[in-house]
């Protein structure tokens, strides 16, 4: 059974055309998300089983899933 | 995931056919409606009706039929706790524990029991008030502070202030709060001038402005009707799906920081730092302060595409090293741009994004220059004021303390627009390396401050 939908950021070597390697993830079943060219990243979702996948395509450096950023519930005094 | 980009302007009213105050409205919906229509009197556009006693005895429907509203009655609900999303569609709410309805805005006004409006002698109510918006209690003392200061007319802020000494001392009766904390700082704020922070960073006697510099900070967004920042160049963008108005506070607080006025109103202190630069406003955490998906790295991706000298981030995890954080960093770097993020205030190991190498990680240290007992340590490069630090926050309060490695980090990106300014070369890793070296050493470890305190030129 597939695992569950995450959240991944796909990191791209520069070497082919960013837009080149989304449509290849897609392929592979990766939701695109965006395609960030000034850091040469590929955010989406998919299974494990999908980014594993991602891995292979050429031109991608690393696959990590994205563990998100916060800074508290609103009008705390206490903050990230 | 939408990207919305906008450039400044102060928001414009929407119709008003779009009424936010009913009883099923969230608290987010009526600020924003607030906010849109230039509202600085804490007031909900709701009513409260209070029943004389035992005239709620019979419960809601002689009321209901009286007024010929749609009533729901708290009776219904498990325990009696209504859950305010639910009762969409009824004019008001009554709760007869207490012996008080809600009545949402157009309902009343429809009737003419608004506060405004004489109760009939007859009547089995016997006032109809204002519902206020309720703070957490550190902006809101600030806030009462403040309407003290400088205002000949009489303190409109009298009734809620002892509302909420009341619901304080309530709250404080039922362990749900800490004690106010000292107010010292502040006082030295006002006697100088400027806060304990620009001072320590010696900022108020610095030439510079920042001017010329783009200083990104993504965030929660910004108030972008606030008075101190009228004027000022502003160009927003959203990657949250929410519009850039701040109705969470800490980017307000953050923008404040680091690229504030050199002269807010009244006898408030100078608080913040680059006042000439052009201010980034990226959304990138959402009204309840957490990121989107992807929305941090877009963000990231858009402060770079717009070439934004310093890219200031009071945000994070507390997790290890994410490539793409280094990569992204690393991307800023190779365009003569600076990321500079906050170690966290775990008391742990620094979080991501501040604890990948290309990024500046920024601790917090208190009046004394000790690092506060939260701030992260071991990836440090140098540290910022962040206890106790006073602020811009959204409006209606406009000013307020937080504390946090958050609040450390805006001090270092304002005094990094300064660096900036003075040298066209001083940018991204020259900037980096400038910014420690010029930094005060301090008696701390290097893991717990870095190079020390930041320093304005």
């Amino acid at each position: 059974m597939a695992t569950k939908k995450k959240d991944w950021v796909v990191t791209t070597s520069g070497d082919r055309p960013l837009e080149e390697v989304a449509n290849e993830l897609r392929k592979s079943g990766f939701k695109v998300g965006e395609v960030l060219h000034e850091i040469g990243m590929i955010t989406g979702e998919g299974e494990d089983e999908v980014a594993e996948k991602l891995r292979k395509v050429k031109g991608v450096t690393d696959v990590s899933a994205n563990v998100g950023a916060d800074v508290g519930p609103p009008g705390s005094t206490d903050t990230w | 995931m939408a990207t919305r980009k906008t450039t400044r302007t102060r928001m414009t009213k929407t119709a008003a056919a779009d009424d936010s105050s009913r009883t099923s409205s969230s608290v987010d919906e009526m600020l924003l409606a607030a906010l849109e229509r230039g509202d600085d009197s804490f007031q909900t556009g709701r009513y409260l009706a209070t029943f004389k006693e035992g005239a709620m005895d019979a419960g809601a429907k002689p009321f209901a039929a009286a007024q010929g509203m749609r009533v729901a009655d708290a009776r219904d609900f498990d325990n009696q706790a209504v859950a305010m999303e639910d009762v969409a569609g009824a004019d008001a709410v009554v709760f007869p524990a207490i012996g008080v309805a809600l009545i949402g805005g157009d309902a009343a006004r429809s009737r003419g029991m608004t506060a405004a409006a004489e109760v009939a002698p007859d009547s089995n109510i016997a006032s109809i008030d204002p519902e206020y918006f309720v703070f957490s209690n550190s902006v809101a003392d600030q806030y009462f502070r403040t309407l003290d200061i400088g205002t000949g007319s009489p303190n409109p802020g009298e009734y809620l202030r002892g509302f909420l000494r009341a619901a304080e001392t309530i709250a404080r009766d039922l362990g749900g709060l800490a004690p106010a904390p000292a107010s010292q700082s502040e006082e030295q704020a006002l006697a100088l001038g400027a806060t304990w922070g620009l001072i320590a960073c010696k900022v108020p006697p610095s030439s510079l402005s920042g001017s010329g510099i783009k200083v990104a900070v993504l965030d929660t967004g910004l108030d972008l009707g606030h008075p101190d920042f009228a004027g000022r160049t502003i160009v927003s963008a959203t990657f949250v799906g929410q519009p850039v108005q701040d109705l969470h506070s800490h980017g307000t607080h953050c923008i404040g920081t680091s690229c504030g006025t050199k002269s807010p109103a009244g006898s408030t202190p100078r608080y913040g730092i680059a006042y000439r630069a052009a201010i980034y406003a990226g959304k990138v955490l959402s009204n309840s302060g957490s990121s989107v998906g992807g929305s941090v790295l877009a963000g990231m991706n858009w402060a770079i595409a717009n070439k934004c000298d310093v890219i200031s981030m009071s945000l994070g995890s507390q997790s290890p090293v994410q490539p793409y954080y280094t990569a992204a960093g690393q991307s800023a770097l190779n365009n003569g741009l600076l990321m500079i993020a906050a170690s966290g205030n775990a008391g742990a190991a620094t979080g991501a994004p501040a604890n990948s190498p290309t990024i500046m990680s920024v601790a917090a240290v208190d009046t004394n220059l000790i690092p506060a007992t939260f701030s992260n340590f071991g990836k440090v490069e140098i540290s910022g004021p962040g206890v106790n630090i006073y602020s811009s926050v959204p409006r209606p309060t406009r000013y307020g303390f937080k504390s946090g490695t958050s609040m450390a980090t805006p001090h270092v990106a304002g005094c990094a627009a300064l660096w900036a300014e003075t040298a066209a070369a001083l940018r991204g890793m020259a900037l980096w390396n400038k910014l420690r070296q010029t930094a005060k050493p301090l008696s701390s470890p290097a893991s717990r401050v870095g190079s020390g305190l930041v320093q304005a030129p």
